[in-house]
């Protein structure tokens, strides 16, 4: 369990972290931009032979600065966590910025309300333009991003009656109790310091949970119920509002804004830092704004062409950053803090009994006159299949029959051509597959689909968080519910891997894991969705004798608790063993149904599979071609 | 003694954390059929790939001829005779039968100038191909594709082929006729390196044999040995 | 009002767009990346061009090829030293590791282009004699033709290489299985160094040759780049002829909203372009296959 200790010992340091970090905000603008000037101005003396150690006006509303670009940043950060990248944050900024401006100075409006407008706009924008630009693939999605800039910008000079055009906007004002340049530091440090708390409860919650697995699989994500566009939806719209705020932060500290300060460059900045630092995690956008920020600074001061000059470090940093710094500086620092991974522990003490707590309603699957075709190949013709509700339903037959791609269609990865599918009674032919897995649907895959960069507890916990979804008050506030429901989580994702042998293994990142432990995890991640019915995927295949009578012992707790199972499976011991009915198929049509030794000795099955030699043994197990295997989905 | 067309020397090799191959070692006699068993996870697979050259090697080396090859590029070794059929064959499916066979060649020994001959001669062989040459790789049956990747590697005139589980996803009486295939290579003179988890089928019709387990070597010597000694059931090997 | 001449204008500015698009497709199809620099290296052609051309005197032939010679190689630099690294241990295209260097890459041509040129554009007389052809009830300027036709010639060129020659073939498949074809010998290092070469050099004649109507920002680079994209998107990567036909069609549309809705909007309707077709037809107009491209 050493993993363990070391995060305690990191959750020290990060509290640690905190303190000192609430101390020195806390210590006033000038003290802070001292501080914050010489940590930063280290970076870049190399260069600029200067170290930054005055705090006169000029240093604190370059501090300043950086509060806004942190309240930036950290919104860019859960966006980025998704797996998607956005090079378009000076947009929502720019429009927050424009928002306030236009709302204080044209409307006079009082500061907060101008603050509020400008949030609740450049979220409800981000919302949006989300709706269509989601739905591109990743890189689309950063050129589309990158375009928002552009017409954000465009659309300034176009409406120049109400935003100034290329003049800018001028007398915006800080509110009138932090009027100075000194007190209006108190509200940026307010603001970052939410903006933190805010990020880091969203990103330590069931929330970054599915963002994670939507940025590692989104497959995996779907079978277990999580819908990849309301996840990536909310980041974009959460990363859009506080660009807005960052925007109308940013409008009084000049008491100016004009589009030149909106660029593209600007975005590219936020990204660097989000990169730097390192995506997905809780400080390092912080460090990276730190680290970042003082660059452009320290370049005006050396060069005559502070833009340029600015902009090749950038690109220089960007180049080297997957070499040098793949995954941030975050993750380097907690590098140097592991130590070596633990090795494979055995099946310890694996039981399953009193796992399972019991469908509320046992529910059956239907199949009718399913028929699947593409490319010219007609690979399901006409299936019929009714897996009756609690029991063990096993279809077999030889590659190529089809029987992955049943299972496919069944859960909705594929569509059929003809054929209606129903489950407990309900039409689901045209359910989307995180609907039919909400619905109760859950199912495992030919080869283990999991979440790669997650720990095994992690993994588990995605299932558990789709079991119970809530709105995510909770886990912004950390109402003492959601705390409750946390602990109730873990405790039950802990139990369920223990159970399956996987407690040793419980903070390893599931890419490490042997074949059997990745099965094995796959299952404890279904089981833990609570669902009605489990399609399983050829789950024996490279497993050793000791996991596969796990694997047996859970299929049998499941439908003494009434969740059935639909088995594909070929090693045909296991079917006779387990199975209530047993279908067969070959070249995509049913050639027996009935118990599982009439259908064994069937003599179309027989020929199906062994061919001439009826002493053959069937293939073990199998991929399938390109064509009808889960490369398709 | 034959003499040792692809030696594999205490090959240590893994992603990330962990290590998959644990010191393994291994000798193919030219003109004999050399069998590769072991259960999924074994690492077998990451062995052919070791030796290819598409996977590094934390330690050892792989000669192929006498010539160490373990800094050399896949290409470079396709180029000395290595052929390699991967698992789950692996053609290219939106190209044509005969554009993928030509694929084979390119980057391999033979001469631009041969492709064609080369390409008349390797589809005699697989009468089923020349019927569909014209169509798309990827509309193939498994069988049909097993059959296409073996053109793919034998038009590069291989002196070592290695095959990574031909028989996956294939019904017993295609898997028949891809064995038939593999002795018909041995008789022409090709060592092979045959992987399988299929031992019984790959054991009737190979040389010699070594067992792979978790990345160790858990046994190696005539196949005929490995058959009747314990060291099959050690491990549940099926087939 | 006739729209005529938008449309011809917006032919023109297609026919660039279509060979920035086409360099896409090239570089997508044999190494499944979109290189975020291709548009910095439209702007090399421009500039570098505009120098060899305007203040060095070069015959245009010859600074075309030089042209196309130096972007093909800084291509082939910029694989080696910022999308090889990101690609590495068999992550391949799929992990996006090479997003983020692309833009580095965009970013650092862009910054040292502006260094060694400044941000102002040289005049660029046009090359070809000053004539000018009806078409119908709208006029085109021998420049504004000559780009319509490098386009086409462009794309037809690229389809003989793909069908008719190994290298093309094998281009192919390093596309769709580049594992594969690894350890089938295929040289990968060279093939994908040829795409970027073949790439960069085909925006960088792109570049040339529009030079005398593109107007100077620090940003145009990325503008051009940015709309070349969206013409590959919409056209269907990597279909060639989505290249030619998504090119064409979106300078069109954008001159003719221009003309429309007012100069502001311009960039406003490409993006809108993009959506749209996008929703309608995720693949894009030509594209096939149930997983989408990027």
């Amino acid at each position: 369990m050493t993993d363990r200790y070391s995060a305690v010992k990191l959750r020290k340091g990060a509290i640690g972290g905190i303190v000192v970090l609430a101390l020195l905000v806390a210590s006033g603008p000038e003290r802070f931009a001292q501080v914050v000037g010489f940590i930063s101005s280290l970076i870049t003396w190399p260069f600029t032979r200067e170290l930054i150690t005055e705090a006169n006006r000029y240093e604190i509303r370059n501090a300043e600065i950086l509060f806004v670009y942190i309240v930036a940043v950290l919104g860019l950060n859960l966006f980025f966590q998704v797996g998607y990248k956005s090079i378009g944050q000076s947009a929502p900024m720019l429009v927050g910025a424009y928002t306030f401006g236009i709302a204080t100075t044209t409307h006079e409006l009082p500061f907060l309300a101008g603050l509020l407008l400008a949030v609740v706009g450049a979220g409800l924008l981000s919302l949006l333009l989300g709706l269509p630009a989601l739905r591109l693939g990743v890189f689309t999605l950063a050129m589309v991003t990158i375009g928002y800039s552009f017409v954000a910008e465009d659309l300034v000079f176009e409406w120049r009656g109400i935003t100034g055009g290329g003049n800018g906007l001028s007398g915006i004002s800080r509110p009138s109790t932090f009027d100075t340049v000194e007190d209006y530091y108190w509200v940026l440090a307010i603001a970052a310091v939410l903006a933190l708390v805010f990020t880091r409860n969203w990103l330590r919650s069931e929330l970054g949970r599915a963002g994670k697995a939507v940025a590692d699989n989104q497959v995996a994500a779907r079978s277990l119920g999580v819908n990849l566009q309301s996840v990536k939806l909310r980041a974009f719209a959460v990363a859009g509002a506080m660009g807005g705020l960052a925007g109308a932060l940013y409008a009084p500290l000049y008491g100016f804004i004009a589009p030149e300060g909106f660029t593209v460059d600007l975005s590219i900045l936020f990204v660097l830092m989000v990169l730097l630092g390192g995506s997905g995690t809780v400080w390092g956008p912080l460090l990276g704004a730190v680290v970042l920020f003082r660059i452009p600074l320290a370049v005006e001061e050396i060069t005559d062409q502070p833009g340029e000059w600015s902009l090749a470090v950038y690109g220089l940093v960007l180049v080297l950053s997957v070499s040098l710094l793949p995954n941030g500086l975050m993750s380097f620092i907690r590098g140097l803090r592991r130590g070596g991974e633990s090795q494979s522990a055995g099946m310890g003490d694996a039981s399953v009994a009193g796992l399972i707590d019991g469908a509320d309603a046992s529910v059956g699957l239907k199949v009718e006159g399913c028929s699947f075709g593409i490319g010219g190949l007609q690979i399901l013709k006409g299936v019929d299949l009714d897996a009756a509700p609690g029991k063990v339903t096993a279809i077999i037959g030889p590659n190529g029959s089809g029987k992955t791609t049943l299972l496919n269609v069944s859960s909705g990865f594929l569509s059929q051509d003809d054929g209606v599918l129903s489950l407990g009674g309900a039409d689901i032919s045209r359910a989307s597959a995180e609907g039919r897995a909400r619905s109760g649907l859950a199912r495992t895959f030919q080869t283990p689909l999991l979440f790669e960069q997650m720990t095994c507890l992690d993994n588990v916990l995605v299932g558990l968080d789709q079991a119970d979804r809530r709105l995510p008050f909770g886990a912004i506030f950390r109402t003492p519910g959601w705390r409750r429901r946390e602990r109730a989580k873990i405790e039950r994702a802990t139990a369920i891997l223990v159970a399956l042998g996987l407690g040793p293994r419980l903070d390893t990142a599931a890419g490490s894991l042997t074949p059997g432990e990745r099965r094995l995890l796959e299952i404890g991640r279904v089981v833990a969705m609570e669902p009605s019915l489990i399609l399983m995927d050829e789950p024996a295949a490279g497993l050793t004798d000791g996991e596969i009578s796990v694997l047996e012992n859970l299929i049998e707790e499941l439908r003494a608790h009434g969740v059935g199972v639909i088995l594909v499976e070929h090693h045909v011991d296991m079917v006779m063993r387990l199975a209530d009915h047993v279908i067969a198929l070959d070249f995509g049509e049913v050639i027996a149904s009935g118990d599982a030794e009439s259908v064994r000795n069937h003599p179309d099955v027989v020929r199906a599979y062994f061919g001439d030699d009826p002493e053959g043994e069937l293939a073990t197990p199998v991929e399938p071609s390109t064509v009808g295997g889960t490369e398709d989905v | 003694m034959s003499e040792i067309k692809l030696a594999v020397r205490d090959v240590r090799a893994g992603y990330g954390g962990a290590d998959v191959l644990h010191g393994v070692s291994l000798e193919v006699r030219a003109g004999t059929i050399h069998t590769l068993i072991g259960l999924n996870g074994a690492g077998k697979t990451t062995l052919l790939r070791c030796i290819s050259g598409v996977e590094k090697l934390r330690a050892g080396s792989v000669e192929l001829d006498g010539r160490d090859v373990t800094s050399a590029s896949p290409s470079a070794r396709v180029r000395a005779g290595l052929g390699h059929v991967p698992e789950n064959r692996r053609v290219f499916p939106k190209s044509t039968v005969t554009e993928n066979i030509r694929l084979g060649a390119v980057g391999s020994r033979v001469d631009r100038k041969d492709y064609g001959p080369r390409y008349d001669e390797i589809i005699s062989h697989f009468p089923v191909l020349y019927e569909r040459r014209n169509q798309l790789a990827g509309s193939l049956s498994g069988g049909e594709q097993q059959m296409l990747a073996i053109a793919m590697a034998m038009i590069t005139d291989p002196a070592v082929l290695m095959l990574d589980e031909p028989s996956l996803g294939l019904a017993p009486i295609i898997v028949d006729r891809v064995f038939a295939e593999i002795e018909r290579l041995r008789e022409a003179g090709t060592t092979i390196l045959l992987v399988e988890q299929f031992a019984r089928r790959a054991l009737s019709i190979a040389d010699d044999a070594t067992v792979l387990q978790l990345g160790h070597v858990v046994a190696s010597g005539p196949a005929a040995e490995i058959s009747s000694s314990g060291a099959l059931d050690a491990a549940y090997l099926g087939g | 009002m006739s729209l005529w001449p938008a449309v011809m204008s917006g032919l023109a500015v297609g026919a660039v767009y279509a060979l920035i698009a086409l360099g896409y497709n090239v570089v997508f199809s044999a190494t499944g990346i979109l290189n975020f620099a291709h548009g910095e290296f439209f702007m090399v052609g421009t500039m570098i061009g505009a120098y060899l051309f305007v203040d060095v005197g070069l015959n245009p032939i010859l600074a075309v090829i030089l042209v196309a010679l130096l972007a093909g190689l800084l291509g082939v630099v910029e694989e080696r030293v910022a999308v090889r690294p990101a690609m590495g241990d068999g992550r391949g295209a799929k992990s996006l590791g090479w997003v983020l260097p692309t833009l580095g890459a965009s970013i650092l041509i862009r910054s040292v282009i502006a260094l060694i040129f400044g941000p102002e554009l040289k005049r660029f007389p046009p090359i070809l004699p000053d004539k000018v052809w009806k078409i119908g009830e709208a006029y085109l300027t021998s420049t504004q033709l000559s780009l319509i036709v490098l386009a086409v010639a462009a794309g037809f060129g690229l389809h003989l290489l793909y069908d008719k020659t190994d290298l093309g073939r094998a281009l192919s498949a390093v596309s769709q299985d580049a594992d594969a074809a690894r350890l089938r010998g295929l040289p990968i290092a060279a093939l994908t160094a040829i795409a970027f070469a073949l790439g960069s050099g085909l925006a960088a004649v792109a570049g040339f040759f529009a030079a005398p109507f593109v107007t100077a920002s620090p940003f145009t680079g990325l503008v051009f780049g940015l709309k070349g994209f969206v013409a590959a998107a919409i056209g269907g990567i990597p279909d060639l002829r989505g290249a030619l036909l998504g090119g064409l069609a979106l300078g069109v549309v954008e001159s003719v909203g221009a003309d429309i809705f007012g100069g502001g909007y311009r960039d406003s309707v490409v993006f809108a372009a993009l959506i749209v077709v996008l929703l309608v037809k995720p693949n894009g107009l030509l594209g096939r296959g149930e997983v989408r491209a990027v």
